[in-house]
């Protein structure tokens, strides 16, 4: 069952980790898998926050050759701004589509939307992806080969281009500048 | 009046979430097409199952039995995954073209014929251009 | 305890030969040797003792409560036969290291040779008749692979096959007879048997005990009339026949007659029964000898026949036919054994054993042949050889018959018969292959063989020569002390001589030995003659009939029941539950009250919806995706129904049961065409009907019973008492699971293990592709980039949870199936998302140890209690105060918890893995709608 080994240059390969990253692959990943375990247990007890911490060096031993590139945030502060967008948008617009489904009679006007990436990294593509689906009213349905147009539906649009332009600004350029510059 | 106060809560948080998931069910019906229906579980699972949480995190902590934080991760849990399954709904339905109603056809640029070969790290590896 | 070692040192030390092949086939035949010698130096210490009398004993309860113990002996009789094997195996070892065949693999024949070893050893030194049996199986399977050592061909899978099939049998026959025997005596210890003889010869079960009993023997001995199968055993490679037909296999029969002639013997019943088949046998085999033109047939006939000798000495049972049978075992196996030695030199070197094409060797192999000749006038009893004075014994004593057995001179004269015949073949071995002519040419020009092969058999011939002299000296004590364990008689002052003067006896001998040369002299008249015109009544013909018959049987039973058709047999599956399951109904039902039952309704909404979703994946049969998922739907509603009725365990198994099912399911389904076949309306639909709703009313009742009168049993409340302080763990479930039933959920790890492996080797022969061939680019529309992202980060906390589940199952919902089952999950996805290739690349851990460490791993766990004094796999928990972390609970449970995770994780992974590569590969597609149809 031996695989041929991909020529591909992998990260994980890179040689001379310092202590820290032989210790901690993916702090990110040890961070989550801490918390995690706390979440689950919900407790701040010595034994389950030392269980935490060991769990948070051996689990990204198992988990991290899956992730050859892990997620880097590169500003918090992007990330913590982007929060409260995020949730209000949310609630605005399960609202609106509320309204919509309950408009009987009324027949929405659906449309693809394709919405040109600036972004480039994956975990940005995917959390635009994310964004937009878990927004009611767009459901982000395909990704072009070359991840550099996504395809939306709209549930109700009324300018293909305005919806294009909210997006790239209200979530595009907030989620790049967590995870790209 | 502190517990009217709570119980008023709880109980504006469930309706919200029974709403909203209500509102969500009905779109599967009430909508015509299948990218059309895709929108209705999103809402469900967004700010419908979210109230519900919220409900019960409230509920716990004001009977004193502490904060019960797990519910945190079921929502963790769930918008990690809620738009995967969307996402992979969609893509199906393109592959097998199913009807799109009123957004008329899929892009030229998204109509990719299905390949099946294995690639390498299908995240990690840059697209060729 | 050192007496247990010379058993276990063979059986374990099986495992070295194979593991040294890779160090060459030197090492491999050293580290034999070094085994086979190391059981060797266990026995010789304790020989002093044993020759004092005092042998050693040795006993541990197995199975009391069957009257099963490891109780083993070394009394006269079991160190004559434990140094017989020993010794002889030894010579056996040296001689096979030369004589395999690059071609053969070494390894696995040592391996075999001393599994053997161990099993015939343990046959012998047991003290317990249950024990006996266990080891004698033992030899049966260990002498079936030897047998058909070289399978490639088809006499020798031919001749495995038989006698697996016959001493199998009589090894039934004797497990028969021996609990018959223990049940009429109590007990199952070979030494209190011997002292309840007179009582057991009384008793009414008496002869057919005996009767099952010497089957048993007889078979395995080869006596008439089953002598058959010991020729078509001659297909192995000949330094297993020298050791199974020598020393070994085949004296383990008449060894069980001369253990259990103290306990059984002295009847009447013994008398003709033993002594008629040992006499009979031994007039056949030599009959049958003077006809062979195998070489090695030749001397499988003759020792058929010689077995029959030593039978027919034990039958007669007298002090000193006892010990002239003991006498010549020892000196049967020592001729014997190098007769078939020789006989494989010639084979070897000559490339032919067939006496036709053989002849004048004796300037050829001028070391072997001198050698050959010896054994074989040892054999035919010439003085001043060790055969002649058995021989001169047991001629003796057909004289003074402790039973009338027709006029007086009957016996004595087939005695003499028989010694004749034996002779006459005698001089067929000697004479044909070594002496007269040599023919033109040799299928291989014969040269002496190594001396591995040679000095085997001169150790051999130079004990047959030193007994022969020094019978007094080297044969006498051991003989006696063999002979005093196998009598019920008192046996003393044995001794032996050359010569007797002039008695009845040696004029028998002398008649034997001229009648003899005179048979050779007139075989080339009579051998073709029966060659061609008179056909033997053979068992092996019949054999064949049985067997062949008992095939047709079994065909036409199959046509009938599973005809290649699922529905068919599925159909019969059905029909027999419901007529048994229902047929019990019919006899409880009566009997039953039942109890009032308050009906829920929101239940009753649940089951509704159930019958709802069941119908509606009945409705969609025909397209399979759309049922399948519709069965998702039942699983999850299951699974809600769980959550409902509080039982959390159950709900989270099925929950990630389902998971995993669903996506094995579709793997599958992948290969069958995407709608099933629309089958005509016919008569097949009203039988399926027909069952169906039997099967539902007998299901159904049988819900309804348990619903309506839930068991209040003893064991449910006691499990629930005795939960923490008995398994310290507050979850029930998990600990019924891992400590009180842990014993059924190792079963069930085995069998889920085993079960995966099945699945590889039944998908194994597909042409499943090892390799992937990969594209430059990354597909989007296989592995969708979102999928990948969040597969990946969904990893490390689909572990936790894992962990969490796993950690907590003691005392909450979890434990290690379902950690399994979540972990299998998260892994499932990362091959879903990023493809089998990568994944497996990324994985790094082979499936297959995976499963075997986890069984290990659960094992291990149950033995550990075993060496604290403590049953199987009982559980163990303490709780630890460690400052600031606070109090901490250790259990074994969680070992064999872990065990059952890894188990869980290795097979489900490995199930998938395998069934998803078999529509990528190229041999298989998915069926069409016609094929299916076929």
């Amino acid at each position: 069952m031996k695989e041929q080994r991909p020529t591909l240059v992998v990260l994980e390969d890179a040689p001379d980790h310092p202590w820290r990253l032989r210790l901690f692959p993916q702090p990110i990943t040890s961070i989550a898998v801490g918390l995690t375990w706390l979440l689950l247990v919900n407790s701040v007890h010595p034994a389950h926050l030392t269980l935490a911490a060991l769990l948070g060096v051996i689990v990204p031993h198992f988990s991290s050759p899956f992730m050859p590139i892990a997620p880097q945030v590169r500003s918090w502060w992007a990330l913590l701004s982007f929060a409260p967008i995020f949730l209000f948008d949310l609630v605005i617009a399960n609202i609106s589509v509320a309204i919509l489904i309950l408009r009987i009679g009324y027949v929405p006007r659906s449309r693809w939307i394709t919405i040109p990436l600036d972004a480039r990294d994956p975990f940005a593509i995917t959390t635009l992806a994310a964004v937009i689906s878990l927004t009611p009213g767009t459901v982000s349905s395909r990704l072009t080969e070359d991840r550099r147009f996504l395809l939306v539906h709209v549930l109700d649009c009324n300018s293909k281009e305005l919806e294009v332009e909210k997006i790239k600004a209200r979530y595009e350029a907030p989620i790049r500048r967590i995870f790209e510059s | 009046m502190i517990e009217l106060l709570s119980e008023v809560l709880v109980s504006a948080l469930i309706l919200v979430g029974a709403f909203f998931t209500l509102v969500g069910s009905l779109g599967l019906t009430r909508l015509r097409d299948f990218f059309a229906r895709l929108h209705g579980p999103t809402k469900a699972t967004t700010l419908g199952v979210g109230s519900l949480l919220l409900a019960s995190l409230v509920f716990i902590a004001l009977e004193g039995d502490g904060l019960r934080l797990h519910k945190v991760l079921i929502a963790i849990f769930l918008f990690l995954t809620a738009p995967v399954s969307a996402h992979l709904l969609a893509k199906a339905a393109i592959c097998l073209k199913v009807g799109t109603g009123p957004a008329g056809e899929v892009p030229e640029t998204f109509d990719a014929t299905q390949s099946l070969e294995i690639p390498r790290d299908p995240v990690s590896t840059p697209p060729a251009t | 305890m050192t007496l247990l070692l010379v058993i276990l040192i063979p059986l374990l030390g099986a495992m070295l030969p194979p593991l040294m092949m890779r160090w060459g086939r030197g090492a491999s035949a050293g580290s034999a040797i070094l085994v086979t010698l190391a059981a060797l130096g266990a026995w010789g210490s304790m020989v002093p003792a044993a020759l004092r009398g005092e042998g050693a004993t040795f006993k541990l309860p197995w199975i009391p409560a069957l009257g099963l113990n490891l109780s083993l002996t070394l009394d006269g009789l079991a160190l004559l036969f434990s140094g017989l094997i020993l010794g002889i195996g030894l010579l056996v070892v040296l001689y096979a290291k030369d004589y395999l065949y690059k071609s053969d693999p070494m390894g696995r024949f040592f391996a075999y040779l001393l599994l053997f070893m161990g099993a015939m050893l343990g046959v012998v030194l047991s003290a317990n008749l249950l024990l006996t049996v266990v080891f004698w199986e033992l030899t049966s399977i260990t002498s079936f692979l030897l047998i058909g050592f070289w399978g490639h061909r088809a006499d020798a899978r031919r001749g495995a096959r038989m006698a697996l099939t016959i001493t199998g049998l009589g090894g039934l026959c004797f497990l028969g007879g021996a609990l018959l025997l223990g049940h009429l005596a109590g007990t199952f210890e070979i030494a209190e048997l011997t002292s309840l003889r007179d009582s057991t010869l009384s008793h009414g079960w008496y002869v057919p005990a005996l009767v099952l009993i010497l089957l048993g023997a007889f078979t395995k001995s080869a006596q008439f009339p089953f002598q058959f199968w010991l020729p078509q055993a001659m297909a192995a490679p000949t330094p297993v026949s020298s050791y199974l037909h020598s020393a070994t296999m085949v004296k383990a029969g008449v060894f069980l007659i001369a253990r259990l002639h103290p306990a059984l013997g002295g009847s009447e019943v013994w008398f003709y029964l033993v002594g008629g088949v040992g006499l009979a046998t031994l007039l056949v085999g030599a009959f049958l000898a003077n006809l062979a033109y195998d070489l090695k047939g030749l001397l499988a006939y003759s020792t058929v026949s010689h077995l029959g000798l030593i039978v027919a000495l034990l039958g007669i049972g007298t002090q000193y036919a006892v010990v002239a049978a003991i006498f010549h075992i020892l000196n049967h196996a020592l001729f014997k054994a190098s007769l078939f030695m020789s006989a494989g030199i010639v084979d070897h070197q000559a490339g032919t054993r067939d006496l036709r094409s053989l002849g004048g060797l004796w300037r050829l192999l001028p070391f072997t042949a001198p050698l050959a000749l010896i054994a074989a006038a040892a054999m035919a009893g010439l003085p001043p050889l060790n055969g002649f004075l058995s021989k001169e014994l047991f001629l003796e004593q057909t004289l003074e018959l402790p039973f009338a057995a027709g006029p007086w001179w009957l016996v004595p004269a087939l005695a003499t018969l028989g010694a004749l015949l034996s002779m006459g073949y005698a001089v067929r071995f000697g004479v044909n292959t070594f002496l007269g002519p040599q023919p033109k040419t040799f299928p291989k020009p014969p040269i002496e063989p190594p001396w591995g092969m040679r000095i085997p058999v001169a150790l051999l011939v130079a004990g047959c020569v030193a007994i022969g002299l020094l019978p007094d000296l080297l044969g006498a004590p051991i003989v006696e002390l063999a002979a005093a364990a196998s009598s019920y008689l008192e046996v003393e002052g044995v001794h032996f001589a050359l010569w007797h003067g002039f008695t009845p006896a040696l004029l028998m001998s002398g008649i034997a030995i001229v009648g003899g040369v005179g048979l050779w002299y007139l075989q080339r008249w009579f051998v073709p003659v029966f060659d061609q015109s008179i056909p033997l009544p053979s068992g092996e013909r019949l054999f064949r009939a049985t067997i062949a018959g008992l095939v047709d049987l079994s065909r036409s039973a199959k046509r009938a029941f599973h005809p290649g058709k699922l529905q068919t047999a599925i159909a019969w599956m059905i029909l027999s539950v419901v007529l048994l399951v229902g047929s019990a109904l019919l006899v409880k039902l009566p009997r039953w009250t039942p109890s009032p039952a308050d009906i829920d309704p929101s239940l009753l909404g649940g089951v509704a919806l159930l019958l709802l979703a069941i119908g509606a994946a009945l409705y969609f049969h025909r397209r399979r995706a759309v049922s399948l998922a519709i069965l998702g739907a039942v699983g999850l509603l299951l699974s809600m129904g769980f959550v409902y009725l509080s039982a959390p365990d159950l709900a989270l198994t099925q929950l990630s049961v389902e998971v995993s099912t669903i996506v094995l399911m579709l793997l599958a389904l992948h290969l069958l065409p995407a709608q099933s076949v629309k089958e005509r309306v016919g008569l097949h639909h009203l039988r399926d009907g027909v069952l169906a709703l039997g099967a539902a009313v007998v299901v159904g009742t049988l819900t309804w019973l348990l619903l309506i009168d839930p068991p209040t049993s003893a064991t449910s409340a006691y499990y629930l008492a005795q939960s923490k302080p008995g398994g310290g763990g507050t979850n029930v479930v998990n600990v019924i699971l891992v400590d009180f039933r842990g014993f059924d959920t190792f079963g069930e790890v085995i069998v889920l293990g085993i079960a995966a492996l099945g699945v590889y080797a039944m998908l194994f022969g597909m042409g499943l592709p090892t390799r992937w061939t990969r594209p430059e680019t990354p597909d989007e529309s296989a592995y969708p980039l979102m999928l990948g992202v969040v597969a990946r980060v969904l990893l490390p906390l689909a572990l936790v949870v894992g962990i969490y589940l796993f950690l907590r199952g003691h005392n909450e919902p979890g434990g290690g199936f379902v950690a399994g089952l979540v972990f299998s999950a998260a892994i499932i996805l990362q091959y879903l998302a990023s493809g089998i290739g990568w994944t497996q690349h990324k994985m790094n851990i082979p499936f297959h140890p995976l499963i075997a460490l986890g069984i290990f791993v659960a094992g291990l766990t149950g033995v550990i209690a075993i060496a604290f004094g403590q049953p199987f796999l009982r559980s163990w928990f303490e709780y630890y105060h460690v400052p600031i972390l606070g109090e901490i609970e250790l259990a074994s449970a969680m070992a064999f918890d872990l065990g059952v995770t890894l188990t869980v994780v290795g097979g489900l992974l490995m199930v998938l893995v395998n069934l998803s590569k078999l529509p990528r590969s190229t041999s298989v597609r998915p069926l069409t709608l016609a094929e299916e149809e076929d």
